[in-house]
C-alpha cells in the first residue's frame, strides 16, 4: 500500500520523501480518550514534516487525526495534509490514470474519509447539503478495465473503530460481516477503500468466513497491481 | 428477560448470539432510516431545517429561565396548575400527591420517556395506583416487565409471537397469528382502559413559552384518549422542552416525524392550554440533572435533543445491539451521553459503544455532534471533568493515563517505534498463535491477522534511498569519467 | 426556597454566550398545486379524500359515503346531519361510529387537517369514535407547516385545543407491520367542499 502510494505521486510528477523521524499519528490514544498523551505525538508530526510543500497521507483516519491537532491550536503552524485521493485530484490535477485494473470493485467509503474529510456526500444528509466530490470514486472511474459496482447501504461503517474492535469485539466482527456480505452481493471480486483499517478489519473477517473477496488499498488498484489471490474467486 | 445490568458489550454479545432477532432488528431499523433519508432528501430545505433546529434550541437554552418564567405565566393565564421538581424524587412525589388528593387509582400514561426515568411507573405501583401504558408498544413491554428498548418503538426487539404470547400469557387472549389481530385485540383491551381511567398522565414535545400550551404528538391517538376521558390531566416534562414561539413549532414539527419514522408528520399533533372544561391540567417541569448540562459548554448542546430517535436508527451499534444493551432508558448515541454525563461510573461502557463513524451526527435533526460528545466523554473517563461551576464533576482515572502515557513515550521516539514495529513484524511471522492470546483473542475469535511484512515500510524506502543515492553517485561519476580531464 | 426558585436561580448565575433567535423566514417548499399534493399525502397517511363536484350538494356527499351506513353518527358541524345528537359528557362517545367535524385547512407538505378545537365542545368526539368524517373547504389548503403557523396565528391557544390531524390513527408497533386504526379512529374521510 504504501510502495503503490509513492509510486502513484511519482508517476503524477511529485517529489516525494519519507521522513524517517515519523512515527504515528496518535488517534488510538485519541480515540481512548487521552488526548494529552496524543499531543506529543502532534508535537513529533508538526516537527518531522514541517519544510515540506505538502504532506500526504494515505489513510483517511489518519488525515483526520492530523486534522484535529492543527485545528485545535498546536504550538507551532501544522502542514497541511491531504489525504492520498484528494491530493492527486485536487493539487496534481490527475484525470488519467495510467493503470489496467479488469474487476469488479466495489468501494468501501471509509467514515473517517468521507464524513470527517469530507470527500464524497455522506448519505445521510438531506436536500441542500453542499455536495462534495469524491476523489476516490473518481479516480477509480479512470482505471482501464475497472467496473465499479454499489453495496445496497452505500456508506455504514465496517466496524473497526479502533479500540472498538477489541472492547465491543462481538459487535466490530458482525458489523465486518455484515459489510462483507453485502460487497459480496453486489458481485464485486475486490473490496477497496481509502484506509487500511477498513481493509485490514474486514479482509480479516472474510479470510477467516473463507469469502472470495479481495482486500486492496485504492492506492494498490489505481496501480493495476494483481490480486493478492487470483484463484480464489470466480469473476463473471 | 433482560438482566438491567452489565456493561454494553456483555448485553450486546448476547442480543447478538439471537441471530434471528439480531438481524431482524438492524434490518427493521435500517429501513427506517432509509424512510427518514427519502423524507431529507425530498425536502430541498432539510439541511436549512436542521440548522434552525439546532439555533432554536441553542437559543432557548441560552435564556431557559427567562422562557421558563414565561411558559408559566401563560401557563397559568389558561388555567394550568405547573410544578417545578428538581429531581425524580421530587416528581414522583408530585404526580402520587396530585393523584391520592383527587382518589385517583387508575391512571392511563401515554409515552414519557421523562417518566421512565423517574421511575414513575414502580413508584406509584407501590403506592396502589394502577398504570396503564396505552402506547402499543409501551403496553406490550408493560406486561412483560420489561423496559421499552428504543424511545419510540418500544417493543421493536420483539417478534410477532413474542408479542402473542404475551397477550395470551397475561390478558387471555387466543393464540393471534397477525399484527392486525394483536394490535385489534389491544385496542379493545385499552378502550376499557381509557374509559375506565380517572387521570391521565402524558409527556410533552414542546413546551411553548409564548403561549403557554403544550404540544403533544403520536400516532396512536393515546394520549388524546388518556386526556379527553379523564378529567385529570398531568403533563411531565423536561424542562429542555421548551420553545420560545408557537411560530417554531413549524421547524419542529416538520423535523420530528421525518426523522423519527420517515413520515411527514404523525397522525396527531395536538395543542393543549390549559384544562378542558371542567377539567385540570397539571404540568410538571423536571430538572435531575439537566441544569448540571447545561453548565458544561461542550455538553450543554444535547439537550436540545427532541427524541425523535434517529440517531438510534442510523447507529450500527444500536441496530445490531438493541436497546436494552445500554440499561439507561433512552439508549443508543444520545443516551450514552446522557446517562454517562449522570453516572461516569455507571454507564462507563457506553461511550465506548462506538466505532465513532458518525452517521449519528449527521441524521441529528437539532445538529448534536453525537459522536464527538462520546469522544468528549472518553477524555473524562481518561482526565476527569474540569470543575465548572453547577456543572457535573467526573474523576478519571489514573491507570487509564499512565498506560496512555506509556503509549505515548513509546510513539514520541522513531527509534522505540520501529522496535515495537520490529518486535511485532518477528512475532507475527514466527509465532503467529502467540498474538492469539490475551487481548487479542478478541481479535482473532473471529478475524485473521494480517500477513506480516519483514521490513517495515521506513525500512525499505529508507534502503531504496541508499539504493538511488548510491546509483545517482555512480551516474555522477560516469558521466565526469566520460569528459576529458 | 421552593424547587422552583432554587432552580431558576441556578439557571440565571450559569452565564451562557447569548445565541441570537433565528428569523424564521427562508425559501420554504411551495407546491405547484397544493391541494392535489395535500390529496396525495393524506392518502400516504391512510386517509380517504372525497371531491364534492360543481353542482353536487355537500350534505348529499356525505351521506352518500360507505361509512354513513353505520348505525350512529354524531354530526359536530351544521352543515351536515347526524342520526344523534353528540353526547355532552366524553364516555359517551363509545357508542358513536362516525363523528362529522369541520377542519379550518389542510397542509399540502404533509396531509394533515388543522382542527380547532372551538368547533369540537366534547374532544373525546375526535378520538373515540370509529371512523371521522372531516369537512373542509376547497382551496384552504397552505403549503407547508410554517404557512400553517401563520395562517393559526394569534389564535393558537384562544381554545384549550387544536390539532394537527393526519389521516386515521395507525400504528407498527409490531414487527414493524402497519395497522391502520390503533386507538383513535380507525378511518378517516376527507370530504372537499
Amino acid at each position: 500500500m504504501a510502495w503503490a502510494s509513492l509510486e502513484l505521486l511519482e508517476a503524477h510528477g511529485a517529489d516525494v520523501d519519507v521522513p524517517s523521524g515519523q512515527t504515528c499519528c496518535g488517534q488510538p490514544l485519541s480515540n481512548m480518550g487521552a488526548a494529552a498523551a496524543a499531543r506529543p505525538l502532534g508535537a513529533r508530526f508538526t516537527a518531522t514534516f514541517s519544510g515540506y510543500d505538502h504532506v500526504v497521507c494515505p489513510s483517511g483516519s489518519c488525515t483526520a487525526m492530523l486534522h484535529r491537532f492543527a485545528a485545535h491550536g498546536a504550538s507551532a503552524p501544522v502542514p497541511r495534509v491531504y489525504e492520498l485521493c484528494e491530493f492527486l485530484v485536487d493539487v496534481l490535477g490527475v484525470q488519467q490514470i495510467e493503470a489496467s485494473f479488469p474487476h469488479r470493485v466495489v468501494l468501501h467509503q471509509s467514515c473517517h474519509a468521507l464524513r470527517e474529510l469530507g470527500l464524497g456526500t455522506p448519505s445521510e444528509l438531506g436536500g441542500g447539503a453542499t455536495p462534495r466530490d469524491n476523489p476516490g470514486r473518481k479516480l477509480l472511474a479512470a482505471v482501464k478495465g475497472l467496473t465499479l459496482v454499489e453495496p445496497t447501504r452505500a456508506d455504514e461503517c465496517c466496524g473497526f473503530g479502533g479500540s472498538f474492535c477489541v472492547t465491543e469485539a462481538a459487535l466490530s466482527s458482525r458489523m465486518g460481516e455484515d459489510r462483507v456480505l453485502d460487497f459480496e452481493r453486489t458481485g464485486a471480486r475486490v473490496v477497496t477503500s481509502l484506509d487500511m483499517s477498513c481493509l485490514m478489519h474486514l479482509s480479516g473477517v472474510s479470510r477467516r468466513q473463507q469469502r472470495p473477496l479481495d482486500f486492496m488499498h485504492i492506492a494498490e488498484v489505481l496501480r493495476g497491481r494483481p490480486l493478492p489471490r487470483p484463484g480464489a474467486g470466480d469473476e463473471p | 428477560m433482560s438482566a438491567t445490568s452489565g456493561p454494553h458489550w456483555e448485553r450486546a454479545e448476547r442480543f447478538l448470539a439471537d441471530t434471528d432477532r439480531s438481524r431482524f432488528h438492524d434490518g427493521a431499523l435500517w429501513e427506517i432510516r432509509r424512510r427518514r433519508d427519502q423524507r431529507a432528501r425530498g425536502l430541498p430545505e432539510w439541511e436549512a431545517l436542521r440548522a434552525l433546529g439546532a439555533q432554536i434550541k441553542a437559543h432557548t437554552l441560552s435564556r431557559l429561565p427567562e422562557y421558563l418564567v414565561e411558559f408559566e405565566a401563560n401557563a397559568k393565564k389558561h388555567g394550568a396548575t405547573v410544578h417545578f421538581a428538581a429531581d425524580a424524587a421530587e416528581h414522583n412525589r408530585i404526580v402520587l400527591g396530585l393523584l391520592r388528593s383527587r382518589g385517583v387509582e387508575r391512571v392511563v400514561k401515554s409515552k414519557s420517556m421523562l417518566t421512565e426515568e423517574c421511575g414513575l411507573n414502580p413508584w406509584l405501583e407501590r403506592h396502589g395506583i394502577e398504570v396503564t401504558d396505552t402506547d402499543l408498544g409501551e403496553l406490550i413491554v408493560q406486561l412483560r416487565d420489561e423496559p421499552p428498548s428504543h424511545i419510540v418503538l418500544p417493543a421493536i426487539h420483539l417478534r410477532k409471537k413474542d408479542v402473542a404470547d404475551t397477550f395470551t400469557r397475561r390478558l387471555g387472549a387466543p393464540p393471534l397469528g397477525d399484527a392486525e389481530a394483536l394490535t385489534g385485540f389491544a385496542r379493545e383491551h385499552l378502550r376499557e382502559k381509557f374509559l375506565a381511567a380517572q387521570a391521565g398522565i402524558t409527556g410533552v414535545n414542546f413546551a411553548i413559552a409564548q403561549t403557554g400550551g403544550i404540544v403533544v404528538c403520536t400516532n396512536e391517538g393515546n394520549a388524546d384518549l388518556g386526556t379527553a376521558l379523564p378529567s385529570l390531566h398531568i403533563a411531565c416534562m423536561g424542562l429542555e422542552k421548551l420553545i420560545p414561539r408557537g411560530a417554531d413549532l413549524g421547524v419542529f414539527l416538520r423535523l420530528l416525524a421525518r426523522s423519527a419514522t420517515g413520515q411527514a408528520i404523525t397522525v396527531y399533533s395536538s395543542h393543549y392550554h390549559g384544562p378542558r372544561p371542567g377539567g385540570e391540567l397539571h404540568i410538571v417541569i423536571v430538572d435531575n440533572g439537566r441544569s448540571a448540562i447545561r453548565a458544561e459548554p461542550e455538553h450543554r448542546r444535547a439537550l436540545a435533543c427532541i427524541r425523535c430517535g434517529a440517531c438510534m436508527n442510523t447507529c450500527p451499534v444500536f441496530r445490531r445491539s438493541g436497546g436494552h444493551s445500554y440499561s439507561t432508558h433512552v439508549p443508543g448515541p444520545i443516551g450514552s451521553i446522557l446517562a454517562p454525563l449522570r453516572q461516569l461510573d455507571k454507564h462507563g461502557s457506553l461511550p465506548h459503544a462506538c466505532s465513532l463513524c458518525g452517521s449519528c451526527t449527521a441524521v441529528c435533526p437539532v445538529g448534536i455532534d453525537l459522536h464527538e460528545q462520546l469522544l468528549l466523554i472518553r477524555r473524562r473517563q481518561v482526565d476527569g471533568a474540569r470543575p465548572v461551576p453547577g456543572g457535573v464533576r467526573h474523576s478519571g482515572s489514573r491507570q487509564r493515563r499512565w498506560l496512555a502515557a506509556i503509549a505515548s513515550w513509546v510513539l514520541s521516539s522513531a527509534a522505540r517505534t520501529a522496535r515495537l514495529g520490529a518486535i511485532a513484524r518477528w512475532f507475527g511471522r514466527r509465532w503467529p498463535g502467540l498474538l492469539r492470546v490475551g487481548p487479542m483473542s478478541r481479535w482473532s475469535a473471529t478475524r485473521e491477522l494480517p500477513p506480516m511484512p519483514r521490513q517495515s515500510f521506513q525500512q525499505q524506502h529508507a534502503a531504496r534511498r541508499v539504493l538511488r543515492a548510491g546509483q545517482a553517485e555512480r551516474e555522477r561519476r560516469d558521466e565526469r569519467g566520460q569528459v576529458p580531464s | 426556597m421552593s424547587s422552583r426558585d432554587e432552580l431558576l436561580a441556578r439557571l440565571a448565575a450559569q452565564r451562557l454566550e447569548p445565541v441570537p433567535l433565528p428569523s424564521l423566514e427562508g425559501d420554504w417548499t411551495r407546491h405547484a398545486d397544493p391541494r392535489e399534493r395535500f390529496r396525495v399525502a393524506l392518502g400516504e397517511a391512510a386517509g380517504r379524500v372525497v371531491t364534492v363536484g360543481i353542482g353536487a350538494s355537500l350534505a348529499d356527499v356525505v351521506a352518500g359515503l360507505e361509512v354513513m351506513r353505520s348505525a350512529v353518527i354524531c354530526s359536530l358541524t351544521p352543515m351536515c346531519l347526524g342520526t344523534r345528537e353528540p353526547p355532552l359528557e366524553p364516555h359517551s362517545f363509545r357508542d358513536v361510529d362516525v363523528v362529522i367535524v369541520a377542519a379550518q385547512f389542510g397542509v399540502a407538505e404533509n396531509g394533515a387537517v388543522w382542527i380547532d378545537g372551538s368547533g369540537v365542545p366534547v374532544r373525546a368526539a375526535l378520538f373515540l369514535t370509529q371512523h371521522l368524517v372531516v369537512l373542509l373547504p376547497q382551496g384552504e389548503v397552505v403549503d407547508n407547516m410554517h404557512q400553517a403557523y401563520e395562517r393559526i396565528g394569534a389564535s393558537l391557544g384562544a381554545s384549550p385545543f387544536g390539532c394537527f390531524m393526519s389521516g386515521p390513527s395507525k400504528t407498527a408497533d409490531i414487527e414493524q407491520e402497519l395497522v391502520v386504526g390503533a386507538h383513535g379512529a380507525r378511518s378517516l374521510t376527507l370530504v372537499e367542499y
